[in-house]
């Protein structure tokens, strides 16, 4: 509720902005361009002057509404003296042809229209500044209440197909705070197959790429220095498909061609690569409590093609504005068939490579070709990425617990 | 706004196309000033194409129709569109201007 206030707040003031600026250009513009018809192109100076005048005030801090109404009034009386002006010529030609078919006031000596009709003549619709069309679209814009575009409780961020991750940081940004509590409170239902799991994980990194891009947690006011680091991390992670190319890379050329990916193995690479990687598993350990990771790392590696495809589908998606082709998880945990081989051959052809380069690189240290200390780091490396990759395979072959389900009739769900 | 007059044997036809408006009724005035000039009293306004009256539109077919009767001819209009017709009718000009289905019917009667 909160967060769909402040929304909307936030985008009247922009618009509102937007639209007087607008305005005032425009005004400026058409009373130039209408300077032939002198009483229209009056009528838009003044209106102009007003709006210039306005858009001060607004700036310096007068609150919307106000400023909208005034720049509305100005154009309605406006509008009354065009048309009171047209009428009166027209009623001065009618009134020498002895043919006068509307009412006289006798003492205003005005003509009198009855107020419906006034006031219809002179509404926007009809209004006599509508000979300039790009004005009346501007008065329509300039109501306040944006009749088609209020949602006055917007309670969800819509900048993300990962809603949920959006809304969390803009409430944090607000200054909410969030706990993290250790009991099972909902369930829901998870992909029960690697295709349906796939594509849910493609739109969870599309999604949280999307808000980096849109929403930058760095930038991001109101956020504190860990929860920038927090957002920021999660959005960082989805590039780590670019990184797994590396690192599949390094070791296949390496016992395949002995070329070294970097020229210092001993003390120099040690000393920099050891603490990094153990400071990393042991922070792992610490904060997981005793949940296991191996799964997490796993996929971090294993779906590599995936975050990859996240990242040009959404820089095409947010900055050149093609559409990212959402498609929604079943929920009903049904396979959508069979393995989804051309989702996954990247991965399954990195590891055919891989299981290659091991007996090359085999081979070649009986040939005395190849240095016996970097085969042995490279084929732990290759058996560490394989075991990750290994992970694709066992998804592939996964059949969900529908099977055990089928078995248990009369079973019935509960949930607390 | 586009104007399209087209001189049959007794009277004229002028036919404002789109919105008569207030950028618009000064190219109908001079089109009808230019006419009574020719010496082509009796006009017709054929309204049938025009999507939108507003005052200052309404001021040139008043003003036309003024120039005409003192030139001894008249001013008639045709086939008002349903936006038109409504201004006519709001203003009661409905009562001076009295709308003939088409162009061609306009002087028919006499």
């Amino acid at each position: 509720m909160q967060l769909g206030i402040v929304g909307y707040v936030h985008d009247l003031q922009e618009s509102t902005k937007r639209t007087l600026r607008a305005a005032e250009k425009l005004l400026g513009r058409e009373a130039k361009r209408h300077h032939n018809i002198p009483e229209l192109s009056e009528e838009l100076q003044q209106l102009h002057a007003l709006t210039a005048e306005s858009l001060a005030d607004f700036r310096r801090g007068e609150p919307a509404a106000e400023v909208v109404y005034r720049v509305q009034e100005a154009a309605t009386a406006a509008s009354r003296r065009l048309f009171e002006n047209d009428l009166a010529t027209m009623y001065a030609d009618l009134e020498s042809l002895g043919h006068v078919p509307v009412q006289r006031d006798e003492e205003l000596g005005a003509v009198v229209i009855d107020q419906a009709s006034l006031d219809a003549l002179t509404a926007q619709e009809h209004s006599p500044l509508g000979a300039v069309e790009s004005v009346v679209a501007l008065l329509e814009q300039l109501r306040v209440d944006r009749p088609d575009e209020a949602q006055p409780v917007q309670p969800l961020a819509t900048i993300s197909i990962t809603e949920d991750m959006a809304t969390a940081m803009q409430m944090h940004s607000m200054g909410w705070r969030s706990v993290y509590h250790h009991e099972v409170l909902a369930r829901g239902l998870a992909p029960e197959d690697l295709n349906t799991m796939l594509k849910q994980r493609l739109r969870w990194a599309q999604g949280t790429l999307q808000v980096m891009l849109r929403d930058n947690p760095l930038v991001k006011k109101g956020l504190s220095a860990g929860q920038r680091l927090m957002y920021f991390g999660t959005m960082w992670s989805y590039l780590a498909g670019f990184a797994a190319l590396a690192y599949m890379a390094a070791p296949i050329m390496y016992l395949m061609l002995g070329v070294m990916p970097v020229n210092a193995w001993s003390v120099e690479f040690f000393a920099r690569f050891l603490p990094y990687f153990l400071i990393n598993q042991i922070l792992f350990i610490y904060v997981a409590r005793g949940m296991r990771t191996w799964r997490g790392q796993q996929y971090s590696l294993a779906l590599f093609p995936l975050w990859i495809k996240a990242c040009w589908t959404t820089f095409a998606n947010v900055v050149l504005g093609k559409p990212l082709g959402f498609v929604v998880t079943r929920k009903d945990g049904k396979a959508e068939g069979g393995v989804p081989w051309r989702e996954i051959w990247p991965q399954l052809t990195v590891m055919a490579l891989l299981a290659i380069s091991l007996i090359i690189g085999a081979t070649r240290v009986m040939l005395g070709t190849l240095d016996g200390t970097g085969t042995l780091v490279n084929t732990v490396w290759v058996i560490y990425i394989l075991l990750a990759l290994s992970v694709i395979i066992q998804a592939a072959r996964y059949r969900g617990p529908a099977a055990v389900l089928d078995h248990t009739e009369g079973d019935t769900w509960t949930s607390k | 706004m586009d104007l399209k007059v087209n001189k049959m044997r007794n009277y004229a036809v002028i036919a404002p196309q789109g919105r008569l408006t207030a950028v618009g009724a000064p190219t109908l005035r001079q089109a009808l000033e230019r006419l009574l000039e020719q010496g082509s009293v009796r006009i017709v306004v054929d309204l049938s194409e025009t999507a939108f009256i507003d005052s200052s539109g309404l001021g040139a077919l008043i003003g036309g129709l003024k120039s005409a009767r003192l030139a001894q001819g008249d001013l008639r209009i045709a086939a008002p569109t349903p936006a038109v017709s409504s201004v006519l009718k709001l203003t009661n000009l409905d009562k001076v201007l009295r709308a003939y289905p088409t162009a061609e019917t306009a002087y028919h009667a006499s």
